[in-house]
């Protein structure tokens, strides 16, 4: 079943976790182990249903209670965990749909530019756009 | 032998970058492993929100007082949209927060 697939073998690879801000205040940094974070992760019913970028909101200490070797017991309900999780084990319907919208493309290309004008990231911007624009021209011809 | 990058890649690279030196970067602690938090840069053909909020505060630090109502910048207390040179709208913000410093720097 797809579902177990997840459980099993997923493989993190990116992980946003702004752990809330107070969040484990007055406390050592939160410690997670991988493992914990997967187990965790792959056990919220709202992660089976993709996509891959979600923000999870941790269930209560004791709810987690599975994972208690690894999380503190400090007085916090919540923390909102963003996570990418991608590989070959993910079956394909959980993956990010593939978007080939050229258009939009180059306008965020347009619109990096204008924001990193005068920066260091100005010249790698315009080369950046400068070769979609010739894939596009190279695409269209 | 490995791959050139190209240059799309070599922009994610340099925003990576950015993110970590300004951005709210985080560290995971585990007991064994650390994980660096760092963003997927572009999703789909778009650019990540939090990034876009890091090159927007950068852009508007820099910007000048002349920017704002004749130039490139329009701002009221709902919104802030930033304009290309032809004056066609590029960015349009609603954070308040961000609305709001601009503001107060302006001021």
């Amino acid at each position: 079943m797809a579902s177990e697939a997840l459980v099993q073998k997923p493989v993190v690879r990116n992980i946003q976790a702004p752990l809330a801000k107070g969040a484990g205040a007055g406390h050592p940094a939160i410690e997670l182990s991988a493992e914990a974070i997967l187990e965790y992760v792959t056990g919220i019913e709202r992660f089976k249903k993709g996509p891959h970028h979600q923000t999870f909101e941790r269930r209560p200490i004791k709810a987690g209670a599975a994972l208690a070797g690894n999380i503190p017991d400090i007085p916090i309900k919540k923390f909102t965990v963003k996570l990418e999780v991608h590989g070959p084990e993910i079956p394909a319907e959980y993956q990010p749909p593939i978007k080939t919208n050229t258009e939009t493309r180059l306008q965020t290309l347009r619109m990096i530019a204008l924001l990193s004008k005068g920066t260091k990231l100005y010249k790698d911007t315009v080369n950046a756009l400068e070769e979609e624009q010739l894939l596009t021209q190279g695409a269209a011809a | 032998m490995e791959r050139e990058q190209s240059a799309l890649e070599k922009l994610e690279a340099k925003l990576k970058q950015l993110w970590r030196e300004q951005g709210d970067a985080h560290v995971i602690a585990a007991k064994h492993t650390e994980f660096v938090v760092e963003p997927k840069i572009f999703l789909g053909n778009k650019l990540n929100p939090e990034v876009l909020k890091l090159l927007l505060m950068n852009y508007l630090a820099q910007s000048s007082r002349q920017d704002s109502g004749v130039g490139n910048i329009d701002v009221t207390p709902e919104k802030l949209t930033i304009k290309t040179p032809k004056g066609k709208p590029l960015v349009v913000v609603r954070d308040k927060n961000i609305i709001q410093q601009y503001l107060a720097k302006q001021g």
